[in-house]
């Protein structure tokens, strides 16, 4: 049996297991340390550090391109903040601030601000140019306007840099004087309204109408009374501002402040402010007499209050007369006749500069695609009627005369009167004018008059109307001009097309209509019978005649047309 | 404007160079542009810059402000950014006038040598520093507002490159280790992140585009950075004749679906493709140089942007 030496590894720091069987071949052993050398016994090798830091990486060049953004359109010029300034009606100094922003990333250097039309405008603040605005720099300049100075302002401050650059700021703006003469209500006061049309009439009678104005014309007649100091007053506006703009109370539409309102306030209370011509961004006047007011600017109107744009420059005791401006013009030759040697009498027309569209409306149901004015005229003056045709006389002054009937129908002109009892049917009209627009828009208009006379009873789902006779089968037989008619009974109100006449006998005949009634109306019930006609109005300038300020009488002309 | 570039030693040194550059460098100063220092305090672990930058015209008041401070045995080494209205001699750091209060944008830096790039004009700088293979980067100023001075007088950003509890070491790779291109933060609208701006009201607002749920991840926030919040930026690529196109970095605020304020740019600061591209590249626009800068240690196409080194 073979004996080999062996060792046992140093498998722990005890370096002899505590547990082994020696194989019967190893005769003998002898156990290992550590170290095994004296090479082992060098401890632990440490590393040093190689500095390769900062770390290098391979570089390349590239092309590129920047996308332009919202900063190249806001940056990299002037700004004038704001560009255009509207002044409105100065009429009292007035302060708006300018900002002009250097947003270039470099120095400019303002050379000159040349202004023009300039008068009684001031702009002030940062030193005189030459000024330069460094990289991103805004000034902010102070600019204001007297309410002295000319009538309109139309100004332009530009401002020059270096390098050619020029900005312009454009101010607008207009100064006015209150004309408090009042009027002398015992002629009343004129209103008149004026829209343009053009109508372009067919041989047939046919038209063609075309809306030349978008806004109507508006213009104040009235005359006054004065005495004393009122005449002299009177004399120096003419004097002055003759050629200017005044900023006329609209006298129509006054009404009373209820409580005392202190200077520095904004806001007025006007009951009737509603009703009336006040706008926002129009004037108000505040009126105690001829001398004694003050104009003010409405920003905002919410029910019965005005707010105003800048605050009251005194206080105005209860009972002041509050009432809606508009910018106007004196008109023609102001003729001033001396009673006495203090007491004068005159009439003066304005027209109104500051013009607003008054919105349309109806003042009836719709029949047939037109609207129906169911408004009876006031019969106190007579309805003059017109019978006109198109009638061509063909006359060589040897045979005999040629006539041509061109339209084959006549073109009835009537001339109606309203007397208008209150303002609610003041403002009604008004809008149904507007909805007119001078001769442009045609309505339904009944005659108003008794026209055709019942004789028989009208049966519930029945379509024939008998009437006394009038010749309407013989003659007009359902003629596009004359079929439609309202018929008004003490059971309803009803519009109908007649479609057909038959002569019944010497004392009826029978209207076929289009459409059969829904009750039964007796004769008795029967109170009108008028024909519809399409209608225009015969006019673009509609007067209002204004006895009271809520009494309006208003006379028309109109004109049928085909329907 | 004025550029520099070179390796400091630390990133206290950093600091220092920093300090030096905008107060003293030729070009700020031939522009009369260079900053004022109200503060320096250099103790042994932790330095103070306060400083006021004069805007471009010198009508400006902006101020900002960076500490660093170390924790060797944690090993970070940081940069706290900070900008106010006002400086106040008696009051710490953290204390002066209408600053950023709790978590503030940051850069963690290093004790090593730090590769750097400064830009500054007299309204902002940027710093973007190269640790280890990672990049950390500062914004410091004001922005190019969509507003005139008079409507927003104040539009101070202060960005930075990661954001949280103070004290973070560079190799973190969470969503709050970010540049203030394309900020992120560990929560969705998080009250600060890398990029806050000053707005218009005077409120500080984080601005924010990723946050973490699992991983990573890019939500449309409330106040995203613009085009960084694009979810189709990771397939923008570089021109078809091979030049990169440099976007602006605007601020925006979704206020409904259908009311969004947009509050400016940044200035010389742009994304960039990373497509074919890598950071330490120079992209020439119209002859001047843009750095090529990673959000951190992103590397995928949309975590480029551009330095103007001018």
């Amino acid at each position: 049996m073979a004996a080999f030496a062996g060792i046992v590894a140093p498998g722990s720091a005890v370096g002899e297991p505590v547990h082994y069987e020696r194989a019967r071949g190893i005769s003998g052993y002898r156990p290992v340390r550590y170290p095994f050398a004296a090479a082992d016994s060098v401890s632990p090798l440490a590393g040093t550090r190689g500095e390769a830091r900062p770390i290098s990486e391979p570089h390349r060049r590239l092309a590129g391109v920047r996308v332009p953004s919202f900063a190249d359109d806001w940056y990299h010029r002037i700004h004038l903040l704001p560009p255009r300034i509207d002044l409105g009606n100065v009429i009292s100094p007035i302060e708006r601030r300018l900002e002009v922003w250097n947003a270039h990333l470099q120095e400019q250097t303002v050379l000159a601000i040349e202004a023009t039309g300039a008068d009684g405008l001031v702009l002030s603040g940062p030193p005189a140019p030459p000024l330069a605005f460094g990289a991103l720099q805004s000034r902010t300049y102070s600019f204001s306007a007297s309410h002295r100075g000319a009538p309109v302002i139309n100004a332009q401050f530009a401002f020059r840099f270096t390098g050619g650059g020029e900005m312009r700021l454009t101010v607008t703006g207009r100064r006015v004087v209150v004309f408090g003469i009042r009027p002398d209500w015992s002629d009343g006061l004129t209103e008149r309204l004026e829209w343009l049309s053009e109508v372009l009439e067919a041989h047939d009678g046919s038209e063609q109408r075309i809306r030349l104005r978008q806004l109507p014309r508006r213009s104040f007649e009235y005359s006054w009374l004065l005495d004393g100091q009122d005449v002299r007053l009177l004399e120096h506006l003419l004097f002055a501002w003759g050629a200017r703009i005044y900023c006329l109370p609209v006298w129509t539409d006054g009404s009373q402040l209820l409580q005392d309102v202190a200077a520095g306030g904004r806001e007025l209370v006007v009951p009737n402010a509603p009703h009336v011509d006040y706008h926002p961004g129009g004037m108000a006047v505040l009126w105690r007499s001829a001398v004694e007011n003050e104009a003010v600017e409405i920003a905002s109107i919410d029910g019965g209050v005005l707010t105003l744009t800048l605050a009251l420059g005194r206080s105005w005791p209860a009972g002041t007369r509050v009432l809606p401006a508009r910018l106007a013009r004196l008109e023609g030759t102001t003729t001033v006749r001396r009673v006495t040697d203090t007491i004068a009498s005159g009439r003066s027309r304005f027209t109104v500069e500051d013009l607003t569209a008054a919105a349309g409306s109806e003042a009836g149901s719709a029949y047939r695609g037109y609207a129906l004015l169911d408004w009876p005229p006031d019969w106190s003056e007579e309805i003059d009627v017109s019978w006109q045709r198109k009638l061509t006389v063909i006359d060589q002054g040897t045979g005999t005369r040629g006539f041509d009937d061109e339209a084959g129908a006549p073109q009835v002109g009537r001339r109606l009167t309203w007397l208008l009892p209150n303002r609610p049917h003041i403002t009604a009209f008004r809008q149904w004018l507007a909805a007119r627009a001078g001769r442009v828009h045609p309505c339904w208009l009944p005659t108003f008059t008794s026209d055709l006379q019942v004789s028989r009873v009208v049966v519930s789902g029945g379509s024939g109307l008998v009437v006394l006779n009038t010749g309407y089968s013989r003659f007009v037989a359902a003629h596009p001009q004359r079929r439609d008619l309202v018929l008004r009974t003490t059971a309803g109100t009803f519009f109908r097309r007649v479609t057909g006449a038959d002569e019944l006998s010497v004392e009826e005949e029978l209207l076929s209509l289009d459409e059969p009634l829904d009750v039964t109306v007796t004769v008795d019930q029967v109170l009108q019978v008028s024909w519809l006609e399409l209608a225009r109005l015969d006019q673009d300038a509609v007067e209002l005649f204004w006895e009271t300020d809520s009494v309006v009488r208003v006379q028309l002309s109109t004109r049928t047309l085909p329907s | 404007m004025a550029f520099e570039t070179g390796v400091a030693a630390n990133y206290r040194d950093l600091l220092e160079r920093l300090r030096t550059f905008l107060t003293k460098h030729p070009a700020l100063l031939a522009a009369n542009q260079q900053w004022t220092e109200l503060r320096w305090v250099s103790d042994a672990t932790t330095q103070e810059l306060l400083l006021r930058a004069p805007g471009l015209a010198g009508a400006d008041e902006i101020y900002c402000s960076v500490r660093s401070y170390e924790n060797p045995t944690s090993g970070y080494y940081m940069w706290d950014l900070n900008g106010g209205i006002g400086f106040s001699p008696a009051d710490t750091f953290y204390a002066q006038p209408g600053t950023l209060t709790g978590w503030l944008p940051m850069m963690s830096l290093w004790n090593e040598a730090t590769p750097y790039w400064f830009v500054a004009n007299g309204r902002r700088v940027v710093v973007v520093a190269k640790v280890s293979t990672l990049y950390q980067a500062a914004y410091l100023g004001f922005i190019l507002p969509y507003a005139t001075p008079g409507q927003y007088p104040y539009p101070l950003l202060i960005g930075g490159s990661m954001t949280g509890q103070r004290g973070r070491r560079h190799s973190i790779t969470g969503p709050n280790h970010r540049h203030f291109v394309d900020p992120g933060e560990d929560a969705q609208n998080a009250s600060s992140t890398a990029t806050m701006l000053r707005g218009p009201a005077g409120a500080w607002l984080p601005f924010q585009n990723t946050y973490s749920s699992t991983s990573e991840s890019r939500y449309d926030s409330a106040r995203p950075v613009w085009p960084g919040s694009y979810s189709y930026l990771s397939v923008f690529r570089e021109a078809l004749d091979g030049t990169y196109v440099l976007m602006p970095i605007v601020l925006s605020q979704g206020n409904s679906p259908s009311d969004h304020d947009l509050f400016g740019e940044l200035d010389g600061v742009y994304q960039v493709s990373g497509f074919n591209n890598a950071a330490g590249n120079l992209i020439q626009v119209n002859g001047v140089d843009h750095l090529v800068v990673q959000n951190v240690f992103r590397t995928s196409v949309r975590d480029y942007w551009a330095l103007r080194l001018a």
